[in-house]
């Protein structure tokens, strides 16, 4: 209870509120308002001694959350009680009827805290963990790979493919990409004219969200329904899904017989000599809470690793370290309101007519309408509820990554 | 090792620029004197304070990282007394503090230094600080999301992390002896220009020592018309970038133009936010006593003028005073219009003479360009190409 001068009445009981962190610290799961736990050797310690810092509410919460999902290692314990909510925010707060004080932030009971504030804490310690695994190797073989291909140029036995370069859903092209790849089929360098160019297109409001979630990885800070309310808002599509634009400009360098736009990526193993890309196996691109999680490590990252190798660590190592993926084949559609949903498909038709005219049977429309959700309802991606519902997944999840010994710098 | 450090951590708006900015040119002098000020440049502890709190700055963190560990190493290499000094260090929480301290060597005699002001000046000053980066909320809005118990909403949260004195020196001051912790306190109004440094020098142990103080880190506010200028302007302008509103509206139109116009109507405190501020001061003083810490100056300064007996309210301004600013901001602008007119003016004279010359570097690209199609005509030289780029880098690009 605060006064009107600020000064609080406080019913202080900082043996219990050690207790609790050492029972937390042993693994407990109790949750703050149902412990009955003291320690009265801890309690009487001198409040002003600093070896009697208590963590703040938000470290020791997260604790316990780790601990219902854990066991978690006692240098991750360790690490938990020590660290920083990271950004801007509420400082470090007390227990109420624990740890209280006269003067600061009212205390609180921590079962209550918003998920942001305890994602703060996991953020911050993940960040750390993918900035202490600069040093990790990528998985494709992009050296091995473009080895084989050299050796394929130069055997006289046969004719050399075609080089090729992919366009379109960013999503599916980084997935298709990356099993040419693996085959011995890297793409066109950068310095060299294609022979091939083969656009993937989906229909256009599940490329505006793959284009969400892949730049989540390499730039976004905003949610899903600020960028898309942006894009709206200046009523002009990303780059990457200008298809028909893309199009027409790579048919007056190359001709039109080789610019191919499909919406079948099997299309892309006829056109190349080799498999068709199999896009139906689970951990080819990362989950719509992974992207979520990605975008919010930029801030907490940044405080650790100057801009470029962030954008390096989030880019190219995470997507590989993120253990909640999903096949690239059926990547979902994001929600949005009724008005950006008639936006959509209002493009996608001059998309698809545009491609129509160049002689592209391919229509990128109108699934739009089914990603719809009227305003207000679970859905509604301006609804708080969904906002709730999207950071609890994002907390679990970094609690699952943090646990996750192959990520771990204290593992 | 340094013998004792001075450690300055608050808060805002007390002069706190105006000390940072004679310490740091004043550094070599004071290194003589025994008084380190360990910085490379004038912000160097705002990133090592940002570095500490794991706060980010609109990509200034970038430049924050490894800062305070680099700060306090040159404080612990430091022989004598070290200063540091940034007031939003107010903000760190209780573990951060205590790391921060711990960083500064074992043996070291820390002094915790709290620059304060009185509350009735301070919220007001908060809110046209934030009215200048851009915030959207209204006064009225502002004094309630202050006056609210949780302290969870809007600015509630950073204002009394920096602002409320006993909880930063309970934040800051464990393991610190009540007789170290040093609280400065900025004369009421109308006290003599030059007081507040007095204040400074005697909790710093800078006089005597013939500083140069001429220098202007003053930070003057805007006027009650003034600031809801300000905020007008940010709602017509809010798709302007962050890189064109700095030097634009914040440094040219706010600090340049309207905080130096004659007569402004000073913002003060609704009677019953003022009743409510007072009150705050009053048990922050009684507080402080009780603590027994060393005041510099006088505590009664904390408590704050009295009711002036009237308030101008920023968000229902007289529309004439608002027209007035806007008739100066508009001059400042047109001002600035032709002056960069004038540049243009001169640099396409520049350029016009430049192209009119027969320059050498042309004639040398020309040659190069002769060189380059000549070697693309034959496998030999296209392989002699190739390796000449490699040679050079990536930035060799096509003549």
């Amino acid at each position: 209870m605060k006064t009107r001068t600020g000064e609080r009445r406080i019913h202080a009981d900082p043996a219990r509120a050690a207790a609790w962190r050492d029972h937390l610290r042993g693994g407990g799961t109790t949750p703050w308002i149902e412990f009955t736990g003291s320690n009265s050797a801890r309690g009487s310690a001198n409040p002003g001694d600093p070896d009697d810092l208590l963590p703040g509410a938000q470290q020791l919460e997260f604790l316990r959350r780790v601990n219902l999902a854990g066991p978690p290692t006692l240098p991750l314990v360790h690490r938990i009680l020590a660290a920083d909510a990271v950004a801007r925010g509420l400082g470090d707060l007390t227990l109420v009827g624990g740890n209280e004080r006269r003067w600061g932030p009212p205390p609180v009971d921590p079962a209550t805290l918003p998920t942001n504030e305890l994602l703060r804490v996991g953020l911050g310690l993940l960040a750390h963990d993918l900035a202490t695994r600069s040093g990790l190797e990528l998985p494709p073989r992009w050296t091995v790979a473009r080895v084989r291909a050299a050796v394929r140029r130069r055997l006289p036995l046969r004719a050399a493919p075609p080089s090729y370069r992919l366009y379109g859903d960013p999503l599916l092209v980084r997935a298709v990409r990356r099993q040419l790849v693996a085959a011995g089929r890297p793409p066109c360098p950068a310095e060299q004219t294609p022979q091939l160019v083969i656009i993937l297109a989906r229909p256009l409001a599940q490329m505006l969200g793959d284009v969400w979630r892949d730049g989540s990885f390499t730039g976004n800070r905003g949610t899903w329904s600020q960028w898309i309310g942006d894009v709206h808002a200046k009523d002009e599509l990303p780059p990457a899904l200008r298809l028909s634009a893309i199009a027409g400009a790579w048919r007056r360098r190359i001709g039109p017989a080789a610019v191919h736009v499909t919406d079948d990526p099997a299309l892309v193993g006829d056109l190349l000599g080799t498999p068709a890309p199999d896009l139906t196996a689970n951990g080819a691109v990362p989950s719509v809470t992974a992207s979520d999680l990605a975008r919010r490590l930029h801030g907490p990252l940044g405080l650790l690793v100057p801009p470029e190798e962030r954008v390096r660590l989030l880019g190219f190592q995470l997507p590989w370290l993120v253990p909640d993926t999903r096949p690239a084949g059926g990547t979902p559609a994001l929600p949005v309101s009724p008005e950006v949903s008639e936006w959509i498909a209002s493009h996608a038709g001059r998309i698809t007519a545009g491609l129509l005219r160049r002689g592209y049977s391919v229509d990128i429309g109108p699934s739009a309408a089914d990603t719809a959700v009227p305003p207000g309802t679970p859905g509604d991606p301006a609804a708080g509820g969904r906002q709730a519902a999207i950071d609890q997944e994002v907390l679990d999840l970094t609690v699952r990554m943090l646990l996750d010994r192959t990520l771990r710098s204290d593992r | 090792m340094a013998q004792r450090v001075l450690l300055h951590v608050g808060t805002p708006k007390t002069g706190t620029s105006q000390l940072q900015e004679v310490l740091f040119r004043n550094r070599d002098r004071l290194r003589k004197h025994g008084i380190h000020y360990p910085a490379d440049r004038f912000d160097a502890h705002f990133l090592a304070a940002l570095d500490l709190m794991s706060l980010p700055w609109g990509g200034l963190e970038a430049e924050a990282i490894g800062a305070w560990s680099r700060l306090a190493a040159q404080v612990r290499e430091a022989d004598g007394t070290a200063i540091i000094s940034h007031e939003i260090l107010a903000r760190a929480t209780a573990a951060q503090a205590a790391r921060a301290i711990a960083s500064l060597g074992e043996d070291t005699e820390v002094h915790l230094v709290l620059s304060v002001r009185d509350l009735v000046r301070q919220i007001p000053a908060e809110w046209q600080e934030n009215v200048k980066h851009r915030s959207p909320y209204s006064y009225a809005e502002f004094l309630h999301s202050l006056q609210g118990l949780a302290r969870d909403e809007g600015h509630a949260p950073w204002f009394w992390a920096v602002q409320e004195i006993p909880d930063i020196i309970e934040r800051w001051g464990r393991g610190i002896p009540p007789e170290r912790v040093h609280l400065v306190t900025v004369p009421a109004p109308g006290a003599p220009s030059g007081l507040l440094w007095k204040r400074f020098e005697r909790a710093f142990g800078l006089g005597g020592l013939g500083l140069d103080l001429d220098v202007d880190r003053a930070n003057p506010s805007l006027g009650v018309a003034e600031t809801t200028l300000i905020r007008r302007i940010n709602r017509a302008t809010s798709r302007l970038e962050g890189t064109d509103y700095r030097p634009l509206v914040r440094e040219l139109l706010a600090h340049r133009t309207l905080a130096r116009r004659p007569d402004k109507v000073r913002l003060g405190l609704p009677k019953d936010a003022y009743v409510w501020a007072r009150g705050l001061s009053d048990a922050w003083i009684e507080e402080i006593r009780i603590r027994g810490y060393q005041v510099v100056g006088e505590i009664e300064d904390l408590r704050g003028a009295d009711w002036p007996g009237e308030f101008a309210d920023p968000d229902a301004p007289a529309d004439e005073a608002v027209v007035d600013a806007a008739v100066d901001a508009v001059r400042a602008l047109i001002g600035e219009a032709a002056r960069r007119r004038r540049h243009i003016e001169r640099l396409e004279a520049r350029l016009a003479a430049l192209e009119g010359s027969d320059a050498v570097v042309p004639r040398r690209r020309r040659a190069a360009e002769a060189i380059v199609r000549g070697l693309r005509g034959n496998p030999v030289g296209r392989g002699a190409l190739r390796a000449y780029r490699r040679a050079r880098g990536r930035n060799s690009l096509s003549a």
